[in-house]
């Protein structure tokens, strides 16, 4: 079952851990200068940026009069506007995630309250999105370490989602509310309602235009079709049931179509160059965060 | 068909746990997953499974009671159809020979005779009857009629071997007799057929003992054979010891070992006398050739020799390797001699061996002096006591010329030179004694006491009479002339004659007794039952023990069915377990 308090769902351990580690954006949003976590918009501020000719139609009040005396040439002066970095975390509440120990749902949580850290601490907005925000409450895109104990305690009492659906159709409700652009973070174990539902989902996300990484987080179970024998599968989401016969021919049929959706995710993701970070609940959230991290591209 | 057991068949009520069980294990159980995505895609082959598999829960469930329904009558031991429904009245015989502990067969052919019979007498019905009887000697029995099985064990339990070969004819005669007093009895032998005698068909027995009453049949004799064809054995087949009979107190001791092995065989020969070693001989015993030997040694006491065999390869009846014969003690008889001074009997005594003799006069002879001695000569004179004495001594008195009357009977003229006309020869005081040359000057006339028997005549008239058998008390001798009045003690006759007398008195002496088990050693574990009730003997050759007839079967029929049960349960697990559902 998923933890429902702060300090069930977060550690002192895990909280210090979170301090070592630095978030960073593949890309600016705008401009070509690859700058850490800085769009570039050339207006009013205190850092220099370049030179420019003076051309008809500048403002005469940004010419540099001091170049003009050494250069005898009317130059503007520009300076570096800063703006705010969208860091958008959306993590899976479907009933799906409730599996496991640790449950899904908890590892994908720790996993969301680490990158809100990191892009709290570099003074990026931070967005915390229940996939189905029906079933809770979104976290709205803001800055300054000081809220992030506030962050934390909606963060622990999120629930699961009651209903099913598919992934597809939750992040087009949320493109709906004209989100910014920036990085979206999908924290999820992918079991759309159909083998399509994932790809399209990240579509969706990429045609929005916003930059995309995804971690995909599965319990080690169920990567095995379990005990052999009969049983009678219920989809703990749909409450759909299927009687089986897992035998040893099942088992390997099982097996193999894991591999090939997992194979089809990754190959997705690198066709389209999207981060991709395939993990179980198993490894660490720190150390998913510190060294996977670095590995899929989400740090520099 | 019947059942040792019948009231085991309640046990089938179990059935009824066992399906409402399976019933319950037969809810199909509901496992919650994260997904159906994958288990969707394989789907469509688990819907065409064979129809068989979709039925294998219910094979299961019959596998499992078709397993109670095999444990349940192995429980309740049922009988082979064709065992009749009749009662079954069998007598066991079961051979008792030294033979019996030959271990060509594991443990030992007595052992599995046993087993044989326990065997048999396990599978008995509560109805049926049976006896026990062991071929020793005497023939013993062991158990008469009984229908229980605990009474018949525990009868064989007690039962053991004897140490020499045994007739089993007595105790095969007695088992039909006993087997006749029942409707259908019959007689089952035992035995590994070392027999000493073949043998026979018995005779029709009358039924009623009436001489007009019409013969029942002889009840049916089934002869179970235990034991191999390949038996080694190497023993001692003769060991005796015994006194010289020119010197008594010299002993002889010969000693016989064979084996019947076809190769040489080594062995350790060790005699010992009274548990002092006497000698120790490494032997070689080549195939089909008998080791002897004899030693010489002296003593007048009683003594044993023991032989023992030992270091042997391989020897399966270890029975007659060790042998022990005992020799008696030498014994003196004692003689009185009641006379006047006579130098020939004097001399005579004196010379023979073993005698302690002594002479008083005549008229001293009192009960005291007559009790000590074993014979009492009396010579021109009578006893005190005219009647015949009583209490067992003397043992036997000698009566030479004597004038009057008494128990031996009385006198009457004088015979002038008699010739002896007759003599008994094969009389034991006249063995090798000639009396044809013998001259008397002068003899006297007698008329013997009743009952008493004339040993020399001449023409009618008794010279020597008396009653010299065993069992007289005493044993009495009357010699009727006077020795002085002829030749006779100038003759080898006449030491012969008291040398016969006074020997027959020496008690009988077993001069050695030997343990050693008769025959040769090919003869002591060869089966000399015929053929048709043997069995095959190349069957039991390879098996390593011989196995009758059919009569018996060496596993009951609820042992089979255990073992079916047990199959059954093999593949119910096989096919049943969730862990393996291919």
């Amino acid at each position: 079952m998923s933890s429902q308090t702060v300090e069930e769902l977060f550690s002192a351990e895990f909280l210090r851990r979170l301090e070592s580690i630095a978030l960073a954006a593949r890309q600016l949003v705008k401009g070509a200068q690859r700058a850490q976590r800085r769009a570039v918009h050339h207006g009013a501020s205190v850092e220099f940026a370049e030179y420019r000719p003076f051309t008809e139609g500048d403002d005469w009040r940004y010419i540099d009069w001091n170049a003009f005396a050494r250069w005898r040439q009317l130059v503007l002066k520009l300076f570096v506007e800063e703006e705010d970095w969208h860091v958008h975390v959306l993590y899976d509440n479907s009933t799906s995630m409730n599996f496991g120990a640790p449950a899904k749902f908890d590892y994908a949580r720790q996993v969301a309250a680490g990158l809100a850290y990191l892009g709290l601490a570099n003074l990026d907005r931070v967005a915390l999105v229940p996939l189905q925000s029906s079933a809770g409450r979104i976290w709205k895109p803001a800055r300054g370490k000081e809220k992030f104990l506030l962050l934390l305690r909606q963060l622990a009492q999120q629930p699961l989602a009651p209903e099913a659906g598919q992934l597809e159709d939750h992040v087009r409700r949320w493109l709906s509310t004209r989100p910014r652009r920036g990085l979206v973070v999908l924290l999820s174990d992918l079991w759309g309602a159909d083998l399509g539902d994932a790809i399209r989902t990240l579509d969706r996300l990429r045609y929005a235009g916003q930059e995309v990484g995804v971690i995909q987080m599965i319990d080690p179970a169920e990567q095995n079709p379990g005990d052999p024998g009969e049983y009678d599968l219920e989809d703990c989401e749909t409450g759909t049931a299927i009687p089986i016969l897992n035998d040893s021919q099942a088992a390997r049929d099982y097996r193999r179509q894991f591999t090939q959706y997992q194979e089809s995710i990754s190959r997705y993701c690198k066709q389209n160059q999207i981060a991709l970070i395939q993990t179980d609940t198993r490894f660490p959230v720190a150390d998913l965060l510190l060294r996977t991290l670095r590995h899929g591209g989400f740090v520099e | 068909m019947t059942f040792l057991w019948p009231a085991a068949l309640g046990l089938l009520a179990l059935a009824i746990p066992i399906i409402a069980f399976y019933l319950v294990k037969s809810r199909i159980p509901r496992r919650q997953v994260t997904t159906l995505l994958f288990w969707n895609q394989v789907k469509p082959r688990l819907i065409q499974q064979p129809f068989w598999r979709r039925l294998r829960r219910w094979l299961s469930l019959a596998l499992q009671l078709l397993f109670l329904l095999l444990l349940v009558l192995a429980l309740t031991q049922p009988q082979p159809f064709w065992r009749s429904a009749q009662p079954e009245r069998v007598v066991y015989v079961i051979s008792a020979s030294a033979s019996m502990r030959a271990k060509d067969v594991s443990p030992d052919r007595w052992q599995q005779a046993r087993t044989l019979i326990e065997q048999r007498i396990s599978t008995m019905r509560y109805f049926d009857e049976s006896a026990v009887i062991l071929a020793s000697d005497p023939a013993r029995i062991l158990s008469g009629w009984t229908t229980s099985q605990r009474t018949l064990m525990n009868a064989l339990e007690g039962a053991e071997t004897s140490p020499g070969v045994d007739d089993a004819r007595p105790a095969l005669a007695l088992a039909e007799n006993l087997a006749a007093s029942r409707e259908g009895g019959r007689v089952v032998f035992v035995s590994d057929g070392v027999l000493p005698y073949p043998l026979e068909k018995a005779p029709a027995i009358a039924a009623t003992g009436k001489e007009t009453a019409p013969l029942k049949k002889a009840p049916i004799l089934d002869c179970v054979r235990v034991g191999g064809d390949e038996a080694v054995n190497s023993g001692i087949t003769l060991f005796s010891a015994r006194r010289s009979t020119v010197a008594p107190g010299e002993f002889q001791i010969a000693v016989r070992v064979e084996s019947n092995s076809k190769e040489p065989t080594e062995v350790e020969f060790e005699l010992t006398r009274d548990g002092r070693l006497m000698d120790v001989q490494k032997i070689k015993l080549e195939p089909g050739k008998p080791w002897e030997k004899s030693w010489k040694d002296q003593g007048n006491a009683a003594v044993q020799f023991t032989a023992k065999l030992s270091g042997m390869q391989r020897d399966d009846l270890v029975e007659d390797n060790i042998a022990a014969a005992n020799v008696n003690g030498l014994y003196k008889i004692s003689v009185l001699l009641v006379s006047p001074k006579n130098s020939f009997l004097e001399a005579l005594l004196a010379s023979l061996d073993l005698v302690d003799w002594k002479r008083i006069e005549p008229g001293h002879d009192t009960p005291a002096a007559l009790a000590a001695a074993d014979l009492v000569i009396y010579s021109k004179c009578l006893p005190l006591e005219s009647t015949r004495p009583t209490g067992g001594k003397p043992r036997a008195v000698v009566l030479m010329a004597p004038v009057g009357q008494g128990f031996w009977g009385k006198s009457g003229d004088a015979l002038d030179a008699p010739l002896i006309s007759e003599w008994q020869r094969e009389s034991v005081p006249l063995r090798y004694v000639s009396l044809d040359q013998v001259r008397l000057n002068h003899a006297t006339s007698y008329t013997p006491a009743p009952g008493a028997a004339v040993l020399a005549e001449s023409f009618a008239h008794p010279l020597i009479f008396g009653d010299w058998e065993q069992t007289a008390a005493p044993q009495w001798l009357v010699l009727g002339f006077d020795l002085e009045q002829s030749d006779f003690v100038l003759r080898t006759a006449f030491p012969v004659l008291l040398g016969n007398v006074i020997q027959s008195l020496r008690p009988e002496q077993q001069s050695a007794f030997s343990a050693v088990l008769p025959g040769s050693i090919g003869t002591r574990l060869a089966n000399t039952l015929p053929p048709e009730q043997s069995g095959d003997p190349a069957a039991t050759a390879s098996k390593g023990a011989a196995y009758s007839l059919a009569s018996l079967a060496s596993h009951p029929a609820w042992w089979w069915l255990v073992l079916a049960g047990l199959f059954w349960l093999l593949l119910e697990w096989r096919l049943y377990s969730r862990r393996i559902t291919e």
